[in-house]
């Protein structure tokens, strides 16, 4: 028997889903307002929720992280009576099991529910059943809960799996936890890093080479496609792949089978792929650039890890587990943490995700030294020049009532100091758009741009633009 | 290949920020082809060799600044270096590694795996493709900084 909340302000709609729930052998509640729902989720457990779009006090879209966050995790169908295309996508997107219209049926209600139940039933079996080895993947957030749900997931069988996610989300942490909780777990984990091979070694190192096959080839040389074999072979950056190669690749992946560089002979390897890419590889392959058949073989699971910044309830709990880490390594006493160095690990943006936080308690310590209690001065300079910046910044738009009141020129500024700073603001508002609308090729921003590769790296430089922010 | 890190240096037009550590184990110790990228890198960025193990794990023993966080091409002298490599793999974890395996076993290639390399390449070589991938690395890791 499952416990089902129905949050509805049309007491009709509350009774035709109660009944139907109840007709099932479940039990069901009723709030009214999302307020009421939300205050039950904090206290009871629910297995389903069926949540209205528009009520009295709120969204109920814009709740559904949050609803997904509570304690007992439940399953949501959305429930309106307006047909929304967006709405339907941004209710699956942000975790909705599923979205159903009124007027409702009986039928409809039915099918929903117990598919709804069926899910919920097997993930619980698959959490009770698995004992996940996290591997250093910390955080009890909603997002964290989600990817980790799916890497069980992902461990159990043996689908290729793409990893999405900003630089230093923790893809390769994730690859990893799948592979050893695979049952490949016994073979090895190989790394392609397809970001920092040369288009003329690809091949040779993917697929190995015969002796003579090209200058240089003295010797015959296993590739990483067959070292894999038994194991997981995790290709990192796949959207670096080189376009040539994608079509070898694609072949390896379908047939298992490949052909060393130079030799006439195919050989194979039973390997699992997984794949991470921080970029969008959707739009990479609607312009050309990913070959269309090699995404559809890569992401048969899916797994998008969130930025830290979407992650802010873990960051304590991330920083207190590397210290202690790092503290043991290198045989020092463990570190308290002020409330201040709490908080502004908190306040900071993390462009760099969980690996700038990882990077940054490494260089606390080294700062630290034998001091017993982290403060914030222990932070790096930049974190706390940004975290200063940050606190003005709010200062300014609080006293002067906005952005636009900092944005406008002072009035006793010279025209030719106002524009050169309009100059550089729009020049940087530029290359910002232009690195991320290119995924940070740097060969198509030069090309879209027109710049030369030495020009766009000095203006990015002047501009302190990277990756990472 | 070695040409790959002249012309990097001239697009960027400045000194590297990013260090690189090299550890040439004894039995590699006067390989000229090892020597002349090592060479080559100096000229572009902070290079560091060390040709004690100790030593390596001395440098490994101490936290470090984000800054000194090195890119580390390990070239072991033999299996045993190798293992002795593979025990300090919780010293490794964070740093991007190159390694030149000694021999073209599969053994040894399990045991190579086991520390996560970026790039994996064997002694018998030329060692110019090494020079590219650092290359590459290099200039990734110049994008990002």
């Amino acid at each position: 028997m499952a416990r089902v909340l129905i949050i509805d302000d049309d007491r009709m709609v509350c009774s035709a889903l109660g009944d139907v729930a109840e007709h099932l052998g479940h039990r069901t509640f009723h709030a009214f307002t999302l307020k009421e729902g939300l205050k039950r989720l904090a206290s009871e457990s629910f297995d389903v929720v069926f949540l209205d779009v528009h009520l009295p006090d709120g969204d109920g879209l814009a709740v559904i992280p949050g609803i997904r966050a509570a304690p007992s995790s439940p399953e949501v169908i959305i429930v309106t009576g307006q047909a929304d295309p967006d709405g339907a996508e941004l209710a699956i997107k942000s975790g909705a099991w599923d979205y159903i219209e009124k007027p409702l049926t009986v039928q409809g209600i039915t099918l929903t529910l117990v598919r709804t139940l069926q899910y919920r039933g097997g993930r619980q079996e698959r959490k009770a059943s698995f004992v996940l080895k996290r591997e250093g993947i910390i955080g009890e957030s909603a997002g964290i809960r989600e990817c980790l749900d799916l890497l069980a997931r992902a461990a159990s069988s043996d689908m290729s799996v793409l990893l999405s996610g900003e630089t230093g989300t923790g893809k390769e942490l994730f690859a990893t936890a799948i592979h050893r909780n695979s049952a490949r777990s016994a073979g090895s984990f190989v790394v392609v890093d397809c970001a920092a091979l040369p288009e003329t070694l690809v091949e040779s190192v993917l697929f190995g080479h015969v002796k003579g096959a090209f200058t240089g080839a003295d010797k015959a040389h296993q590739g990483l496609v067959k070292q894999a074999a038994g194991g997981t072979l995790f290709l990192d950056e796949i959207g670096e792949l080189p376009f040539s190669v994608q079509k070898a690749f694609l072949r390896v992946l379908q047939e298992k089978r490949f052909r060393p560089v130079g030799s006439q002979v195919e050989d194979e390897s039973d390997f699992r792929p997984i794949a991470a890419t921080n970029r969008d590889l959707e739009r990479m392959a609607l312009s050309g650039r990913f070959r269309k058949d090699l995404l559809f073989r890569i992401r048969t699971m899916i797994i998008s890890l969130p930025p830290l910044r979407d992650r802010v309830k873990d960051i304590r709990e991330l920083a207190m587990y590397y210290m202690a880490r790092f503290c043991d390594r290198y045989g020092m006493g463990t570190k308290g943490f002020s409330p201040e160095f709490i908080e502004a690990l908190c306040a900071y943006g993390w462009p760099g995700n969980v690996r700038e936080l990882v990077n940054t308690m490494e260089n606390v310590l080294a700062t630290a030294g034998d001091d017993p209690v982290l403060f914030p001065k222990h932070l790096p300079t930049s974190v706390r020049v940004e975290l200063a910046r940050a606190s003005l910044r709010s200062n300014r738009h609080r006293g002067k009532g906005g952005g636009k009141a900092v944005d406008a020129p002072a009035a006793t500024e010279k025209y030719k100091d106002f524009k050169e700073h309009a100059v550089m603001e729009a020049e940087k508002r530029y290359l910002i758009n232009l690195m991320s609308e290119v995924g940070w090729d740097v060969g198509e921003a030069c090309r879209v741009s027109e710049l030369s590769r030495p020009r766009l790296y000095a203006l990015l430089k002047k501009h302190r633009i990277t990756r990472a922010s | 290949m070695i040409f790959v890190l002249m012309v990097f240096r001239q697009w960027v037009g400045v000194r590297l920020g990013m260090k690189v550590f090299f550890y040439i184990g004894t039995r590699n110790q006067g390989n000229r082809a090892m020597e002349k990228v090592v060479a080559a890198v100096a000229r572009m960025t902070d290079v560091e060799v060390y040709r004690d193990l100790e030593m390596l794990a001395r440098w490994f023993g101490r936290p470090r600044f984000v800054l000194d966080q090195p890119i580390m091409v390990l070239v072991p002298g033999g299996k045993r270096d190798l293992v002795r490599i593979a025990s300090m793999n919780a010293f490794l974890e964070e740093v991007p590694l190159i390694l030149v395996l000694p021999d073209t076993k599969e053994e040894t290639a399990v045991l190579g795996h086991t520390l996560r390399p970026r790039y994996v390449s064997y002694r018998d070589g030329d060692f110019e493709d090494v020079a590219a991938v650092l290359g590459r690395m290099l200039m990734t890791e110049e994008e990002a900084a």
